[in-house]
């Protein structure tokens, strides 16, 4: 027998919905991209698994090197480096959970935010002008 | 401290999944710069194919990447997932139903991840279609 309890909905107060959007701040934006950016990159595994194992269950080696040579065409290189946005941002704002969760910098959060995004943006740039010359832009 | 208020009758009070997700966490910041570093960016340009894989997993040090990330990757996702599912419930049974289905699919999912490597690291698939 099941002990749960509902969670008493919000009485009263109808907003706007642009005062609502007005109320969110950094944080807000923060933890909504956090779990964009995850369930996207957990979506994206079963790509992976999948493209990479079609050819290897169907045919064999032959078979593994022409998918492999068509995901580094071109186009690919640019879906990487988009990929690589999103696990940065995952990554650093997950690093920037895990300082608050140890008692870090638990009253500059928007600093450490802005902070981690701007060493991602600098291996970005890292990241675009070592993958770009490979997509003949 | 309030003496009156007690842990959920089920005794599952959720620490697990949270501190799992951490730690799982952590490991991933290796895991997954270590996978990009190798794919990506160790032989820049260079092309990859069935050859050039296989001969890297030879070695044990990138079998234990691939397939560490693999474990952890999928806990970690799944995980998160569930948090996601649940956020709104405190039905212990509806949560219960989710965690065992994320295992479940979790299980097959690593099991999945296994059988793209399994060429590889034993010389044929494990299934074919």
């Amino acid at each position: 027998m099941g002990r749960g309890f509902k969670v008493r909905p919000a009485t009263g107060l109808k907003r706007h919905p642009a005062q609502t959007l007005a109320t969110y701040r950094t944080g807000t934006w923060a933890w909504m991209l956090h779990r964009a950016t995850g369930l996207l990159i957990l979506a994206y595994l079963y790509f992976h698994l999948i493209v990479l194992s079609s050819d290897v269950w169907f045919k064999g080696s032959a078979d593994f090197n022409r998918v492999v040579g068509e995901l580094t065409a071109p186009p690919f290189i640019l879906a990487d480096l988009l990929l690589f946005v999103l696990i940065l941002y995952h990554a650093l704002n997950g690093i920037r959970i895990m300082l608050f969760d140890l008692g870090y910098g638990i009253g500059h959060q928007r600093e450490w935010f802005w902070g981690l995004m701007g060493v991602g943006a600098l291996l970005m740039v890292a990241a675009s002008v070592a993958l770009l010359p490979l997509a003949h832009l | 401290m309030a003496s009156s208020s007690h842990p959920p009758a089920s005794g599952r009070s959720g620490t697990w999944p949270w501190l799992l997700q951490r730690v799982s966490a952590a490991l991933l910041l290796f895991f997954v710069m270590a996978h990009l570093w190798i794919e990506h960016f160790m032989h820049l340009g260079a092309r990859i194919t069935y050859r050039t894989v296989l001969e890297r997993l030879v070695h044990g040090f990138y079998v234990f990447v691939d397939a560490g990330l693999l474990g952890v990757v999928v806990f970690h996702g799944l995980n998160g997932l569930r948090s996601v599912l649940v956020e709104n419930t405190n039905d212990p049974a509806a949560v219960r139903a989710v965690t065992t289905t994320l295992w479940v699919l979790g299980v097959a999912t690593f099991v999945f991840g296994m059988d793209v490597l399994s060429p590889f690291l034993f010389g044929h698939p494990w299934f074919r279609l």
